[in-house]
């Protein structure tokens, strides 16, 4: 039965595939030839980064505008209202007034970090009395989105350099001087923003992001590294990464799962974003020559096979916009929760109807066996078309509730659980 | 071929539409500005059209994209000049009034600019760079993305140059400098004319 169902699948696929390449090939004359053979090329990206394969038909589709300010208090708990959870779970808000959530990173005392996007800032958040009170704590850097704390220091990846910011409790009023520790990163700003992986011995994962939509990418780019912030030493960990703004640390195994981007502009269904696991030093994961693990790409897959690359363990969905990840470590939720996975889906753009805009939970082996993927919550963010919200990022609470930044409400929620 | 053609026509199309719409659309009566509108008809005009050089006509701008510069000017992620001191107090919902009523006026006239333009190199420059899928086919804009019809040529200069620079922080930072970096001066003046004659 299953083996029926896995074969009638792959039939679909190739039928997709089949119908992909057909409607491909009567448009290879005018696709264009990228020659990024030069470093004078790379300087100066060409100027269809991301537009560049857009049809006639899909003219009109471009990036979320998100939102300027953040959404009050009383419009959130509207919102809140009609998201679904499973029974037993409810969401509420946690702090309001947080422009651009990004990742998070709580210090052991409870200090909330939390990075932006376009605004440049790193916000703190503080409780005073029961209330959240959001300060601007680092402001003036570029595309602050990955923090991480560690070893009474905030970290924060902007762009090119990784930054350190010792004590940063000491006074919250005024950051302290933020000391460079890693810059060997391209100086591309398109899907140059990041995510900072604690791999629990001291170092980060920091993903790479290709300055591009569809490219045979500079080298420097499309991975992720490992980087040591005591010392600037790095080594490269996974290859052929389009743009990755999530992951996590298998606590089960140390190994690295990180959420993957694909490709825009081959249609509102192909290929699929990722969740990839990596079992081994610079392993490839196929961009740009093959998507989702089985479909070659139109401009660069002919002279690849897709067998050569990791593919995904999870299929999660065309455009959905996975970022932020975390595996449950916490035990307040029922047990079944021990140890998988909760992904923010930020929401499509690249497709006529909006899709994603929702948390789903993964329960997979340490192995990559046996995926099951939930949706966890959903709606409420998505209103018909209207975008009100869109999950960023997942943090694991010390109580083993769930933190959840949005980046368009400007909020982040608390998920909680009792029987 | 084919494909050109009925680029156009759908072009053709969407244009009559929009004529007939505004020639359809009821009188309405014009918004009333936010108190705090008051500080900014000095340099931005009365209403929302600038008499003054270097300084941004606001009218008609789409609402996301005027919040999204408060924002950035009030908080410091784009460098504001003179703008510094007259945001510093804005609260989020002052800046949402603002953006509300500036993008309800009615938006400028086409302004007179003077300097050539050459269709073919208008086209050349803005065709690959895909201007039109961001601020749409006739530069009224949307989102966060600017109007660019109507708006004062030294200001779409100013504007192009500090993208080039990378000195202007804030949205569009990606898109804006990789479209931007390749452009000579004569390239942005012309096509800051172009734009500012659009209707």
């Amino acid at each position: 039965m299953r083996q029926l169902k896995a074969l009638s699948k792959a039939c679909v696929v190739s039928v997709v595939v089949a119908a992909l390449g057909g409607s491909m090939a009567s448009q290879a004359q005018e696709l264009k030839k990228y020659d990024s053979s030069t470093k004078a090329f790379w300087a100066n990206p060409p100027a269809d980064w991301f537009l560049g394969d857009e049809t006639q038909d899909q003219k009109g589709l471009v990036p979320n505008a998100g939102q300027p300010t953040p959404t009050p208090a009383a419009d959130l708990e509207k919102i809140l209202a009609n998201v679904k959870l499973p029974p037993g779970f409810k969401i509420g808000i946690w702090a309001s007034g947080v422009p651009q959530a990004r990742q998070m990173a709580m210090s052991p005392k409870g200090t909330m970090f939390v990075g932006t996007f376009d605004k440049g800032t790193v916000h703190a958040i503080v409780d005073q009395g029961g209330k959240k009170v959001v300060k601007p704590f680092i402001t003036g850097l570029r595309m602050p989105t990955g923090v991480a704390f560690q070893d009474n220091a905030l970290y924060v990846v902007d762009i090119d350099k990784l930054y350190k910011y010792d004590d940063p409790e000491a006074n919250l009023d005024k950051a302290p001087q933020g000391k460079v520790v890693y810059d060997d990163f391209p100086p591309y700003v398109p899907h140059g923003w990041k995510y900072l992986v604690p791999d629990g011995k001291g170092w980060f994962f920091i993903p790479v992001g290709v300055p591009c939509n569809i490219c045979l990418p500079p080298t420097s780019t499309a991975q992720y590294r490992r980087v040591n912030p005591a010392t600037g030493s790095a080594e490269l960990v996974a290859l052929g990464v389009r743009n990755s703004v999530g992951g996590a640390v298998d606590p089960r195994t140390g190994d690295l799962w990180f959420s993957e981007n694909a490709r825009d502009w081959l249609s509102d269904d192909m290929p699929s974003d990722k969740l990839n696991h990596v079992t081994r030093l610079g392993e490839h994961f196929g961009y740009p020559y093959c998507h989702q693990g089985d479909t070659p790409d139109p401009k660069f897959g002919a002279e690849r096979k897709c067998s050569e690359f990791t593919p995904p363990v999870v299929k999660l969905g065309a455009h959905i916009a996975p970022l932020g990840m975390k595996f449950y470590t916490g035990s307040q939720f029922p047990p079944e929760y021990k140890n998988g996975l909760f992904i923010a889906e930020h929401g499509s753009w690249n497709r006529k109807s909006k899709i994603g805009y929702r948390i789903v939970f993964i329960s997979v082996d340490p192995d990559g066996k046996n995926p099951k993927e939930t949706v966890f919550a959903s709606g409420g963010w998505l209103d018909g078309q209207k975008i009100l919200g869109r999950p960023a990022d997942i943090l694991v609470a010390a109580d083993g509730s769930l933190l959840v930044a949005d980046d368009q409400a400007g909020a982040i929620y608390k998920i909680s659980y009792s029987k | 071929m084919p494909a050109k053609s009925s680029a156009c026509l759908l072009s053709a199309i969407v244009l009559l539409a929009t004529l007939s719409r505004a020639d359809a659309a009821p009188p309405e009566s014009p918004p009333k500005p936010p108190a705090v509108a008051v500080t900014c008809v000095a340099c931005h005009g009365q209403k929302g059209v600038s008499p003054m050089a270097g300084s941004p006509s606001l009218a008609g701008q789409p609402d996301i994209f005027l919040q999204y510069q408060l924002v950035f000017m009030r908080d410091g992620a784009r460098d504001a000049g003179v703008m510094k001191a007259v945001v510093k107090n804005l609260t989020d919902e002052d800046i949402r009034d603002l953006g509300a009523y500036y993008a309800a006026l009615p938006p400028p006239p086409p302004f007179k600019a003077t300097g050539q333009v050459d269709e073919q190199k208008i086209t050349a420059l803005m065709q690959p760079r895909r201007c039109d899928s961001c601020h749409k086919e006739d530069f009224s804009g949307q989102g966060e993305s600017a109007r660019l019809a109507g708006q004062r040529p030294e200001y779409l200069v100013k504007a192009l140059s500090d993208y080039r620079a990378g000195t202007r922080r804030g949205r569009g930072l990606a898109v804006m400098m990789e479209v931007s970096v390749t452009l000579r001066d004569e390239d942005m003046h012309m096509i800051a004319t172009y734009l500012a004659r659009k209707p």
